[in-house]
């Protein structure tokens, strides 16, 4: 399941370390601007002028079995959270191997590719982020 | 606060008392000087006053950061500094890209304001609401390379640093203040302020948002920036010089049409250039980076492996350092100017500055006025590199002439004397950058009336330099076109100018990139109104003229500024060399800059007094200045146009 998902890829070697992506997921998802409210996070070295890592969702699905209400669940391969029955417990972002989970306004936040258009993709002008 | 786009707060340091307290931003500042640079001049206005030295306590460090910051407008990521400058002794600002400035936004200041001195070397830790006093006696001493890593390895890693080096604590007038390694404010000695305060270093990270008035209509502004940048017009030519090469991508452009500073501004073209081209630092390159929110992409890293300088390894050089550092010294060496970029970031010094002072010197030593005794063993000779690193060090360390050196330009030739003087080029006291108005008229105007002296970026226009017919056109008039877009001519130049200042007046408190309103000239004035009212909503900012009387109302009070130091018209002029000297070579042989009817002109565009230099009374009231205008009567009796009305009468 895991393996076969769709999910976020960065090119390490492309990346500039604008930040944009992280700009546009705030954006688009919750109507801010603020990186540390993006499902996508660069870790990026000033002094190397490198991105050294990044995080998103793999959509790897551990979260859907650890949730102890449902709110989690796998829709075309993508892993989407239904805020309708999300207690807000917060063991989703507990658990994820990953990190990948974060939690916004008290409520968990994560990387729902758009379903299949991520706009963080749209935006990278170098090409830096894909669909895998 | 209903004003969005803003963090709504200032925050204020006094490093004498170590205290701090953060109040709210003022709507009316806001909505009256928008931010940034406008935010600065009004703060500044108030805190200090002809009788402070730029050295004391009580000499203020705006740092300030603009609407536009962090909510990903073009080029946005951006921010300023603004003291009374050292260098100068007028108004000092120098703004510097990377990620640091869209930190300051998210900790939830639009504008921090360092007062006072520590008794103790000390930085200041800022971690959204909490402010910490980080005793620094460990690293002063050290170089920006060093204090970034140990504020970095304390604290975390995604605290954003800016710190001064060696020179800064030196105090030297030309000292710069390094922002996360590499990103320079550099010019009017805005380190050695730092320095004075026995502040080392600023750390800041943040976690809060920007929030936007309108995120809908916002959202269509961002597609419209998106598309610009990858199928608009400009797209490709920007991708392909800037994105490629970075900055020194103009080395070759600018030799072409005989405007590269060579040889202490001796002549404006060199035959080696192609020797410290784009191309040849593209070599060097091992890897590309960009600012916050930019899709430009300018910023390049490079690195020596082999030869005397093995190892060297900074941001940039950018074109402005290349220059400076390379043709105005004669220096072909690439290896060599990438060396003396790395030690003047390490040290913390403004590369434009340096390489002036260094071909100050080369040219004084070759015409006889210093002999080998003042020197102390330095042989400077034209291209000699070995003699530039020696003496960027002596400046860092104020070693032997160094010491004089130190001082800037225009005090080191006063006191040198002996004809010293017509060597130093500078306006005001900084020293001129890498242009020549010899070979584009409007430099000429635009380092006249630059606020802070010899400088390119207050309103350094392209129409003209490249001739867009289609932008002049739009922005001047078909009237206008020839002579706007005919680089040697000095006709409506006055009239560009005081367009470019106006537009990056509001630009600089936007903030954005100079790149995309300078050179592409893909925004302005109309694109900005259009960003900032659904980003804000404020009303007002919608507007286009609004926008340009704020943009008259911040340049205005930033020359009031100047003239309340007693710094007016009779400083507006240019070194001899570039209106007695004709052009020997290049290009623009035989052309000489004739300041006065570009002076005239543009003293007339900004409704001042040419013959008083002081603006008129009814020009301060009409922009909103009338306590400008009473502070100064105290001193200047302020002409009045004889319009024969009132305020009211004039704006129905």
């Amino acid at each position: 399941m895991g393996l076969q998902s769709k999910h976020i890829v960065l090119d390490l070697d492309k990346c500039t370390g604008c930040r944009i992506c992280e700009l546009v997921c705030s954006f688009y998802k919750h109507k801010k601007f603020s990186p540390k409210m993006s499902a996508i996070r660069v870790y990026y070295n000033y002094e190397l002028y490198r991105a050294e890592g990044f995080t998103v969702c793999s959509q790897c699905g551990y979260c859907v079995s650890h949730c102890p209400t449902g709110a989690l669940a796998i829709v075309n391969g993508i892993v989407v959270i239904n805020y309708e029955i999300c207690s807000g417990c917060l063991t989703c972002v507990k658990t994820c191997p990953i990190g990948a989970l974060i939690t916004v306004d008290g409520r968990p936040f994560k990387c729902d590719l758009c379903f299949g258009n991520p706009y963080c993709a749209k935006y990278c002008t170098r090409g830096a982020i894909h669909v895998s | 606060m209903y004003l969005k786009g803003y963090a709504g707060r200032i925050l204020y340091i006094d490093l004498t008392k170590r205290k701090y307290v953060s109040e709210p931003l003022r709507e009316d500042l806001a909505k009256g000087y928008l931010g940034g640079s406008g935010l600065a001049a009004y703060l500044l206005w108030n805190l200090v006053n002809e009788n402070t030295h730029p050295l004391s306590p009580e000499n203020a460090l705006v740092v300030a950061t603009g609407p536009a910051t962090g909510a990903l407008a073009p080029s946005s990521g951006r921010f300023m500094v603004a003291s009374k400058s050292p260098l100068t002794g007028v108004w000092g600002e120098s703004h510097a890209g990377g990620s640091f400035g869209p930190q300051i936004k998210y900790a939830g200041y639009d504008a921090i304001v360092i007062t006072g001195r520590s008794a103790r070397p000390v930085s200041i830790i800022i971690d959204d609401d909490s402010v910490v006093f980080y005793d620094s006696s460990e690293i002063w001493g050290t170089n920006t390379r060093d204090s970034t890593n140990h504020i970095r390895d304390v604290f975390g890693k995604d605290f954003h640093v800016m710190t001064i080096g060696q020179a800064g604590e030196n105090l030297v007038k030309y000292s710069s203040i390094m922002v996360d390694y590499y990103r320079a404010l550099g010019r009017t000695g805005m380190g050695a302020v730092m320095g004075s305060k026995n502040l080392k270093a600023v750390a800041i990270r943040g976690s809060k948002p920007v929030e936007v008035y309108d995120p809908d209509k916002y959202i269509e502004i961002m597609e419209e920036f998106l598309r610009e940048n990858t199928e608009g017009r400009w797209a490709l030519p920007a991708q392909l010089s800037l994105g490629k090469y970075g900055t020194p991508s103009l080395v070759t452009v600018i030799n072409a049409i005989g405007r590269l500073p060579t040889k202490n501004h001796w002549t404006g073209y060199w035959e080696r250039a192609d020797r410290i081209s784009g191309d040849e630092l593209l070599k060097y390159r091992v890897s590309r980076s960009s600012c916050f929110s930019c899709m430009i992409m300018c910023k390049h890293m490079t690195r020596v492996d082999g030869g005397v300088y093995e190892g060297s390894m900074s941001g940039g050089p950018e074109y402005e350092t290349v220059v400076a550092l390379g043709s105005n010294l004669l220096i072909d060496d690439i290896e060599a100017i990438i060396h003396m970029n790395m030690l003047c970031n390490l040290y913390g010094l403004d590369t434009i500055s340096t390489g002036k002072v260094v071909s100050f010197v080369f040219e004084i030593y070759e015409k006889g006025i210093i002999s080998d005794s003042d020197l102390g063993g330095i042989k400077p000779a034209w291209g000699s590199h070995e003699a530039a690193i020696e003496l960027i060090k002596m400046i860092t360390f104020r070693r032997g002439i160094g010491n004089l050196l130190a001082e800037g330009v225009a005090r080191a030739a006063k006191a040198i004397g002996r004809g010293a003087e017509y060597y130093a080029l500078h306006v005001k006291g900084l020293e001129v950058s890498a242009q020549d108005p010899r070979a584009q008229k409007s430099v000429g105007c635009t380092w006249a009336i630059s606020v802070r002296g010899a400088d390119h970026l207050r309103s350094l226009t392209t129409v003209d330099e490249l001739g867009y017919r289609d932008i002049a056109a739009e922005r001047f008039g078909l009237d206008k076109v020839e002579e706007v877009c005919d680089r040697l001519t000095e006709k409506y130049k006055g009239l560009i100018v005081k367009d470019q200042e106006d537009l990056f007046a509001v630009v600089d408190s936007v903030i954005m990139c100079k790149y995309g309103t300078m050179w592409p000239p893909m925004y302005y004035f109309d694109f900005i109104a259009r960003l900032l009212k659904p980003l804000t909503g404020v009303e007002e900012f919608g507007d286009t003229r609004y926008l340009r009387l704020l943009g008259e109302r911040i340049a205005n009070l930033k020359r009031c500024f100047n003239l309340r130091e007693g710094v007016g018209r009779e400083s507006e002029v240019l070194p001899a060399r570039f209106t007695q000297e004709p052009m020997p070579t290049g290009p623009s042989k035989g052309h000489k800059c004739d300041l006065e009817p570009m002076l005239r002109e543009y003293y007339e565009n900004r409704k001042w007094d040419y013959e008083s230099g002081l603006p008129f009374e009814e020009t301060l009231e009409d922009l909103g200045l009338e306590y400008v205008a009473r502070e100064l009567s105290k001193r200047f009796k302020l002409p009045r146009r004889d319009y024969g009305n009132t305020k009211a009468a004039r704006h129905p």
